[in-house]
């Protein structure tokens, strides 16, 4: 099913959140009528800032698809591996292995067990400690390095 | 990280109120084993009581301690807030009726108030504050359905609190009987809370949070358990003996309720004394939207 003109228009603004923003990215990969939509509202945008002369940043959808696909492969190879232990690592010391492997099913996603645990940490620890124990999972993943390496 | 023999800073709370309650124990042991022996051969009639009852309101007064730094852990709106709330409250009522209870004068208005805060009042709080905290247990997946054994055992403390509280309600209606069959009711529904929370701390693990959780169970039974034991030696054993083995009840348990939120202290200490990325490092990087800002 291919996704309404709203929807591109806010995955091209990049106002959609992250796991709604990977299913589009998944389906414009396989979808050239999707991807000539986005192009066409790319290039609309465009214009329009043309018009407004220069006005405010414009954005190119094809970047951000390209971005979030290599994100999608960096969560599949690199530091998700990582992530996924380390997280279960949390919730073991904080919850214990019962926690641990209620949460995790076989074929979830590295992010998406990383706001699993935060959402969890968030509710039993509080705000404060959650945030600490993200920053333990992320440390040395170098979250920031790799947003800027997949954006040139 | 913490080690074994890291005593230091709250996140060794939980083993300083061991090591104080075992401590106390053994001393509170030798104590009355001396007082046996010494108090029919000196012809002492004072006993250890005031000294007692000042140890289980310091517990007490921790409790509320480490209740009001995990209180202050929870953002407002935060789903354990309330939980933590009402558990602090009931810790603080519990406290002020253990100190108004010290005063002199066991026939005094002042005296029933204290009895009141610290039966009925306290135990209403803390049976409100865990059913919310069960709610969030359950929301999160660790919601559970007890077995028969679980049932049997909660059975048996109802079975008892319930018999009691025949036995209170078929005497004269006095106020204190009247706060002793509301303080049975409360302890029924605070056996079913605990069998629950016991259960879902159990499928949890071994964690920090699930130690927390644990202990408040644990409590309860301390209490259930132990008021039933000296309900049973009541009658084989003289009065002043049971009166003093009291003691031995609400010490553990005002020590295990106290270990509980010392638990929950420790685990926001250990998790926020580790981190050393700043705040703005630790968000999960949103590429579309960084993608926007370029």
């Amino acid at each position: 099913m291919h996704p309404r003109t709203a929807t591109l228009v806010a995955f091209s603004d990049a106002e959609l959140d992250t796991g709604r923003s990977q299913r589009i990215a998944r389906h414009l990969q396989d979808c050239p009528e999707c991807q000539a939509a986005l192009d066409r509202i790319s290039k609309e945008k465009q214009d329009l800032s043309a018009l407004a002369g220069g006005a405010g940043p414009v954005v190119d959808a094809r970047r951000g698809l390209a971005a979030v696909l290599a994100t999608m492969a960096r969560w599949r190879e690199g530091p998700a591996p990582e992530m996924k232990s380390r997280a279960r690592a949390q919730v073991e010391i904080y919850f214990g292995c019962g926690a641990a492997s209620f949460m995790e099913s076989p074929d979830i996603r590295a992010d998406e067990l990383l706001g699993k645990t935060l959402a969890l940490m968030t509710a039993f620890l509080g705000q404060e400690a959650a945030e600490a124990v993200a920053g333990e999972i992320l440390r040395g993943l170098d979250c920031a390095a790799l947003t800027a390496e997949v954006l040139p | 990280m913490t080690t074994a023999e890291d005593w230091s800073g709250l996140q060794s709370a939980p083993r300083w109120i061991m090591g104080v309650t075992g401590a106390y124990l053994c001393l509170g042991l030798f104590v009355f084993y001396v007082w046996c022996h010494a108090a029919p051969a000196l012809s002492l009639q004072a006993s250890p009581g005031d000294t007692e009852a000042l140890s289980v309101v310091g517990m007490t007064a921790a409790q509320a301690w480490f209740c009001l730094l995990a209180l202050r852990s929870f953002q407002p709106g935060a789903p354990l807030r309330r939980a933590w709330f009402l558990i602090m409250l009931s810790a603080a009522t519990h406290l002020v009726g253990g100190v108004l209870g010290q005063l002199p004068g066991d026939a005094s208005p002042i005296h029933r108030i204290a009895l009141l805060l610290s039966g009925p009042v306290q135990m209403a709080l803390l049976a409100a504050g865990l059913l919310a905290a069960l709610v969030v247990l359950r929301r999160f997946g660790f919601g559970v359905r007890p077995k028969a054994t679980g049932w049997a055992v909660a059975g048996i403390l109802v079975l008892f609190t319930l018999t009691r509280f025949g036995e209170t309600a078929s005497k004269q209606v006095t106020a204190g009987n009247a706060i002793s069959l509301a303080r049975n009711l409360l302890l029924c529904v605070l056996s079913i809370e605990a069998l629950f929370l016991w259960l879902s701390a159990g499928r949890m693990g071994r964690g920090l949070i699930a130690k927390c959780w644990r202990a408040f169970a644990i409590g309860i039974f301390v209490i259930g358990f132990g008021e039933a034991a000296l309900w049973a030696i009541g009658s084989y054993f003289p009065a002043w003996l049971v009166a003093a083995l009291e003691w031995y009840v609400w010490f553990p348990a005002a020590a295990v309720f106290a270990l509980a939120p010392a638990h929950a202290v420790a685990a926001v200490r250990r998790a926020t004394g580790r981190s050393t990325r700043s705040s703005s490092d630790l968000r999960v990087p949103v590429f579309p939207r960084t993608a926007a800002a370029n």
